[in-house]
């Protein structure tokens, strides 16, 4: 294992120390961190499985609703029935902060615009009854729609929120410590190499010094 | 002798009548493969002309709009009668009439949701909606265009302008078939209202929407009247179909709401019902001389429309043959 390239002084493996602790400290934490954020991913993962399988059946059966409306209605009468909606939506956007993530929170207000409720901007006569099963599904699927799109953002950002913690941890783990551990050892050994090399030194002096007494 | 001045006409649609799509060709672009085997089949057909113009297979539509013009081009030019033919036209102005006042509401521009073939040039209608001056349109559609503009300045409700304008196609309809003393038309349209009615009844409940709105959207000039739609909004569609035992389209309101109970979708009532009108009109292939052939013609054509979209759409999104073919009207020849 390579060590840092630093000169064996005292200070320096002070210094080292204090820097090895952290790194410990640190890892830790990410690491909690880490587990965490997974056990958050894998539930947020599950249910966006969940939904999408909702959205994606609903979204068929309203396709398919659509598809035969279109086939018995001319492509000019349909569009003509559509061309007006009823209601206008708009997205509101927030964040929440899950483990440092900043997932979005996406809020649908719908506003009508005319005073008695109802989705079906057309008249009975002159459009297919299919319609009808295909405006009202796209209606109810919508919020599902959002619910999902929120869900998925935020299982993205979680995934990528995850993979950097994992680097980090990594990093730290494989790297960073042993390294540290490593230079720290290396230190005290040179350290204690000195010392012992001093003390023959004197031990030597002193005999000199005796043997000339 | 009246008869006599129907003598060219009829004479000239017995000669196209020859050229419509017959069973066996329709049988063949179900089993086509897909979209461009259709095609090819509609190149031996009367359609070549137009199909040969067209820029790829999206472009279907056009075709299909234009053949229709085609078809009313030809039946006006022949008609001794134009104001009963207009009948049939009076549909596509409405369609222009609610899509240049939706346009206008929304400040868009959709020329190409219009179609050239109703019985008012587009350019004149588009004119009226600009400036808000209906006093060159038929009483009754001006009566209805009013209303509309009224009405939405009010409420902004898109489905108002529908429901009216839907309201004064068919009282036009009625009363243009009345005026000229056509009881042939005037049993056809009162049929197709009742039936529409019907139809109506059955969304509304479905909906959820209750005996205002079905007053609202409920067409005149039927057979059936209001307060039997409002006795029957409460109660079971099985009761309906009892009530209506009588009538000559009982068949097509039994068999339509039972699939209907099974299936929740209307399709079959829908295809019901277009066949019954036909059968109806149908019935006009055996008069010799009167309107009658002439909208047995006209029938046949937009129904032979209807059919190729059916085929169209339902190959281009690789639906299987079966499914296509239920849902498929009658052929007139």
């Amino acid at each position: 294992m390579a060590r840092l390239n630093v000169n064996p002084t005292r200070m320096e493996l002070t210094g080292l120390k204090k820097r090895l602790k952290t790194a410990q400290r640190g890892h830790k934490l990410l690491k909690d961190k880490q587990d965490e954020l997974m056990k958050k991913f894998i539930d947020m993962v599950r249910k966006n499985k969940e939904l999408r399988e909702i959205v994606e059946a609903e979204l068929t059966q309203a396709f398919k609703n659509f598809l035969i409306a279109r086939a018995v209605m001319s492509s000019e009468v349909l569009e003509e029935a559509i061309m007006y909606p009823t209601q206008k939506v708009s997205l509101e956007l927030s964040t929440k902060n899950i483990m440092s993530v900043n997932s979005p929170i996406l809020k649908l207000i719908k506003e009508d615009n005319r005073e008695n409720a109802g989705v079906y901007p057309y008249g009975l006569a002159t459009t297919s009854g299919e319609l009808d099963g295909a405006i009202i599904s796209l209606q109810e699927v919508m919020d599902k729609m959002i619910e999902l799109a929120q869900v998925e953002k935020t299982c993205q950002l979680m995934a990528r929120e995850i993979e950097k913690t994992r680097r980090r941890v990594n990093a730290l783990e494989y790297v960073m410590i042993p390294q540290l551990i490593e230079t720290v050892k290396y230190i005290t050994m040179k350290l204690d190499e000195n010392e012992r090399g001093n003390r023959v030194r004197l031990m030597k002096v002193k005999e000199i010094v005796g043997d000339r007494t | 002798m009246s008869e006599n001045k129907y003598l060219y006409a009829v004479t000239r649609i017995r000669a196209l009548e020859t050229k419509l799509l017959d069973r066996s060709k329709i049988e063949r672009m179900i089993e086509a493969k897909n979209a461009e085997e259709v095609i090819k089949v509609l190149y031996e057909t009367d359609y070549a002309g137009s199909i040969s113009e067209m820029n790829g297979i999206e472009d279907y539509e056009t075709v299909l709009s234009k053949e229709v013009a085609k078809t009313y081009a030809i039946i006006r030019e022949v008609s001794p009668t134009p104001e009963l033919t207009d009948i049939f036209l009076y549909k596509y102005d409405v369609h222009n009439l609610k899509t240049l006042l939706k346009s206008s509401f929304l400040g868009e521009e959709n020329d190409g949701l219009l179609t050239a073939v109703g019985s008012i040039p587009v350019q004149k209608l588009k004119e009226m909606v600009k400036e808000r001056d209906f006093k060159d349109l038929h009483p009754i559609l001006r009566e209805g265009v009013e209303e509309a503009v009224a009405g939405f300045t009010v409420n902004p409700d898109p489905q108002l302008i529908d429901i009216v304008l839907d309201k004064c196609l068919f009282r036009l309809m009625y009363r243009t078939a009345g005026k000229n003393k056509s009881s042939f038309l005037m049993d056809y349209i009162s049929t197709q209202v009742d039936l529409i009615n019907i139809k109506s009844m059955i969304r509304i409940k479905a909906m959820g929407l209750g005996r205002e709105f079905l007053k609202r959207v409920f067409l005149e000039d039927g057979r059936l009247d209001l307060t039997f739609f409002s006795e029957l909004l409460d109660e079971s569609l099985d009761i309906l179909s009892e009530k209506l035992s009588y009538k000559d389209y009982h068949r097509v309101v039994e068999e339509g709401v039972a699939s209907y109970q099974k299936t929740k979708s209307l399709t079959r009532f829908e295809k019901l019902s277009d066949d019954f009108l036909f059968d109806m009109v149908k019935k006009g292939k055996y008069v010799a001389f009167g309107i009658e052939p002439l909208v047995g013609y006209l029938s046949a054509k937009e129904n032979e429309v209807k059919i190729i979209r059916i085929i169209m759409v339902g190959k281009m999104n690789e639906i299987p043959n079966e499914l296509i073919r239920e849902r498929l009207r009658d052929v007139y020849v």
